[in-house]
């Protein structure tokens, strides 16, 4: 029975393992593509998919993969949590870490703390049929997907430049490859992960148990499973069992919760009769199933949770022409991008854009765009630009909020104009429109000259055009200033991000109206 | 109750962070406000060996080679040869800086960066004469990853067995170098890696430039500078001439095999590169710019959408001709030609 307990943990370690190397792993802007999986934990999670599916009115092909994980909790109930996710394995490390310094969290919870997550997923269902993804936020592979990019990244990224590494050389095989990550907002993952792990001091186990609502759906599809845990006749009632289940899923009586039980087999190897086996449904004796299902009232608390907070996200009510204006004009979404209420509605949340990003520009939003919009990636000029050859960004997306878009490597020679325009998605999903403010640029206000915009602009035809100044009080003859050609311009923030002035840009980019795809091209 | 066991576990585990701290402390993330890092430093330190390096120390003189060929390797190195082969610049068991232009990363046939077969070229040379290690770099505009790879260069550099780092913007790289007679600057930072070179090479590629008209090897000192280059823009041609009296290069191989005459410095249309197949070689950036621009030259922009014809119409040549760094007239210079 040791060797499965060890054969468990084995597995669980190497799939933590696999997560965080995967996190390391990018699709910078000199890979064509990236030789690894980077997302496929976010595709793994059957709650996520069903929850993201359900906000998108979309089938995402990619998810459902998730079905596998929805079968291993028919045949195995939570076992997923206790054999494959990256999170449980975490927090079982740490638990670990704390055994060896002499601390044991206990197991023993209030009766309400375990229903809470059927509470939460009803509430985040309820929320997805109005078309609202919040699932993202509670999702596992989100939350360490966003503690990996927005913590453990910057932090390696530091380490690495503090003994004279370059991370950004490492771009060339797919490993990091970020400049300088250092995330708006990040802070907050750190706190949301500093205070997982300070409740999994106190009791084992807790996220998992309390709010994990992909472990709910699991725990709901394990209710029904066919191997489970059960007792044989040699059971002394000794009560070890009980006391040593990180999941607190055996009751005193000699009872296995199967929404619970995570089949770690903790009791298995430790029962000193060893009196515990793995049985199939109907095979093995019986056990009841004192399982902490929602009654009625609970569920209907659970809907009406939902409902309550279904207007504190949704801007859909006043139309889309007054929701678009009243929208936050700075909200740069990635190139790519879908149209903003169908983007936020298939962003889970995880991360991996922001953490893809090859010059740091995508950055987290928490409040700034309203609630719906916490956790979602913005282009941020000032941190970091859109590289013109690169598409990163929608190469790490899960779920395709943000479409990989084509962007060639290098142009043929004796291309056409229109042949290039073409050729690059950059020119189709256009993010926002540059303007100058002619109040702060340099040539403008003060007649001096400069045109780093104009030089950087990325596009082959120059969207910025210098154009004489006349009229400028004390401008020498000859000074040109920028001036933003709308139907060239693809709102890469490069003019903004290399403007020399102090603070705040004289040239910005500003969110297009509508949506971000060009008509252009008949798209 | 902690134990006094459990408290001196957690004050070494403390301590061992403390002990990070420093090493974290060095590489800031924020540029240091400009009084730090504008701390003059009136004596250099021995390593910093281009501040102690004097103008064509191998008695060159007032030459231009300019040579012309299909394949811009070997042009290249005829035009090095022209002036002596670079056994004359690069001694045995030298350190070898390349400083071609990598800003972008548009690709190697936009003519935005400098061609890598130059590039390797080059240091295949160095290497030929001696050299102990040959280093290629530049400070981009577009991330050091994109312009490196796309320009070519990383692995042209690399396949001739010369290193190419990416350099970061990471302050404690850069040195504070200040202009004694400087008109637009009294200091600026510079790249540590590159003022500790034995030998600099310049290699920049020729092309146009929407602010400067041109940017040829004077301009190309930009790719060492640290700080806020964009500011420098109200003041370019002063600054340019400031920073050229102060670092300067051994020597200057411009690469016009390709040039871009309209939409620099990024480029991005191949259409905006004309063919040339020329290479440029001297000692002193201002002479070679000067033949480069100049009808009675190379005059390699007579033809573009706003043309050259004498490199009094670029301010910042003139500025570098007056500041005394030798002559620019084309008729006092000792013009070497090579067709191939």
């Amino acid at each position: 029975m040791r060797r499965l307990l060890k054969a468990r943990k084995a597995l669980q370690t190497a799939s933590a393992l696999f997560f965080f190397a995967l996190s390391f792993a990018s699709a910078g802007p000199v890979l064509e593509a990236t030789p690894f999986p980077m997302h496929v934990y976010s595709l793994l999670d059957p709650a996520s998919a069903a929850a993201t599916m359900l906000a998108a009115r979309a089938f995402i092909a990619a998810m459902a993969v998730s079905l596998l994980t929805l079968l291993s909790a028919a045949a195995f109930g939570r076992a997923f949590c206790g054999f494959i996710c990256p999170l449980g394995a975490l927090l079982d490390g740490w638990r670990a870490i704390l055994a060896a310094i002499g601390r044991k969290p206990g197991n023993v919870l209030p009766p309400w703390a375990p229903r809470f997550k059927y509470l939460l997923l009803g509430a985040l269902a309820i929320l997805a049929i109005f078309e609202i993804q919040a699932y993202g936020w509670f999702a596992p592979a989100s939350l360490l997907g966003r503690t990996a990019a927005f913590v453990v990244h910057p932090y390696a990224d530091l380490m690495l430049r503090s003994i004279g590494a370059e991370p950004a050389v490492l771009a060339r095989w797919g490993i990091m490859g970020q400049e300088h990550p250092v995330h708006a907002w990040g802070f907050v993952s750190l706190a949301a992960f500093l205070a997982l792990l300070a409740a999994e001091s106190a009791r084992s186990r807790f996220w998992c148990r309390t709010v994990c609502p992909t472990g709910a759906l699991l725990g709901l599809a394990g209710k029904f499973r066919l191997v489970r845990i059960s007792f044989t006749d040699s059971c002394n009632s000794c009560g070890t069992c009980g006391r040593v289940c990180p999941t607190g899923a055996i009751d005193s009586g000699g009872k296995v919760r199967d929404s619970e039980c995570t089949m770690c087999m903790t009791c298995l190897a430790m029962c000193p009769k060893s009196a515990l086996v793995l049985s199939a449904r109907g095979i093995g004796p019986a056990a009841d199933d004192p399982s902490p299902l929602p009654e009625r009232r609970a569920l209907l608390v659970s809907v009406l949770m939902g409902l309550l907070t279904v207007p504190m996200f949704n801007l859909r009510g006043m139309g889309r022409e007054r929701a678009d204006r009243r929208r936050y004009a700075r909200l740069l979404r990635p190139p790519g991008s879908l149209p903003e209420r169908e983007f936020l509605q298939r962003c889970v949340r995880c991360g991996q854009c922001m953490r893809a990003c090859p010059t740091n520009g995508l950055q987290p939003l928490l409040v700034e765009a309203g609630l719906e919009s916490a956790f979602t990636p913005v282009l941020v000029p000032r941190a970091g630009y859109c590289e013109f050859g690169c598409s990163a960004c929608g190469r790490a997306c899960p779920t395709g909020a943000i479409r990989t878009i084509s962007v060639p490597k290098e142009q043929g020679a004796g291309a056409s104009a229109e042949e290039i325009e073409r050729a690059n998605g950059k020119y189709r999903f256009r993010i926002g429109t540059a303007s100058v403010d002619r109040s702060r640029c340099i040539p403008w206000a003060d007649g001096e000259p400069c045109s780093v915009c104009e030089e950087h602009c990325p596009t082959h035809d120059k969207a910025i055009k210098m154009i004489g100044v006349e009229g400028v009080p004390g401008a020498a003859a000859g000074i040109r200033a920028p001036r933003v050609d709308k139907s060239k311009c693809i709102g890469c923030g490069t003019c903004e991000y290399v403007c020399p002035l102090a603070g705040q840009a004289a040239i910005r980019v500003e969110r297009l109206q509508r949506n971000s795809v060009s008509s252009r091209f008949g798209i | 109750m902690l134990s006094r066991r459990r408290f001196l576990k957690a004050a070494a585990a403390a301590a061992c962070a403390g002990a990070c701290m420093p090493a974290m402390h060095s590489c800031n993330l924020e540029p240091s406000d400009e009084e730090g890092a504008g701390e003059r430093v009136k004596s250099y330190p021995p390593s910093l060996k281009r501040l102690h390096a004097k103008r064509d120390p191998k008695g060159v003189g007032d030459v231009v080679a300019a040579a012309t060929g299909s394949k811009p390797g070997l042009t290249a190195r005829v035009a090095v040869e022209l002036l002596g082969g670079m056994g004359r610049f690069v001694g045995k068991g030298q350190s070898v800086l390349i400083k071609p232009n990598i800003s972008w990363m548009t690709g190697r046939h936009s003519g935005a960066t400098t061609n890598p077969d130059v590039v390797h070229e080059l240091c295949l040379m160095a290497f030929e004469a001696g050299a102990s290690a040959v280093t290629v770099l530049d400070r981009t505009c577009n991330s050091a990853q994109s312009s490196y790879e796309r320009s070519g260069i990383k692995a042209a550099a690399e396949a001739a067995g010369a290193s190419a780092p990416y350099v970061s913007d990471d302050d404690s790289g850069y040195v504070e170098v200040s202009f004694p007679g400087g008109r637009a600057l009294k200091s600026w930072s510079f790249l540590r890696k590159a003022l500790e070179a034995d030998v600099y090479i310049s290699a920049p590629v020729a092309k146009h430039h929407s602010l400067t008209g041109v940017t040829l090897a004077l301009k190309n000192v930009m790719g060492i500078m640290g700080g806020n280059r964009g500011a420098l823009h109200r003041i370019m041609d002063k600054a340019l001439a400031d920073a050229a009296e102060v670092v300067f290069p051994d020597l200057v191989v411009l690469d016009a095999s390709r040039v871009l005459v309209d939409h620099g410095p990024t480029g991005g249309n191949p259409r905006d590169a004309v063919e040339r197949g020329i290479v440029i070689a001297g000692v002193n950036p201002l002479q070679v710019d000067a033949y480069a621009v100049d009808s009675e030259g190379a005059g390699l922009f007579t033809t573009a959408p706003s043309p050259v014809t004498s490199w009094r119409d670029i301010g910042h040549i003139r500025e570098a001709a007056e500041r005394g760094m030798g002559t620019a007239e084309i008729g006092t210079l000792k013009i070497l030609t090579r067709k191939i």
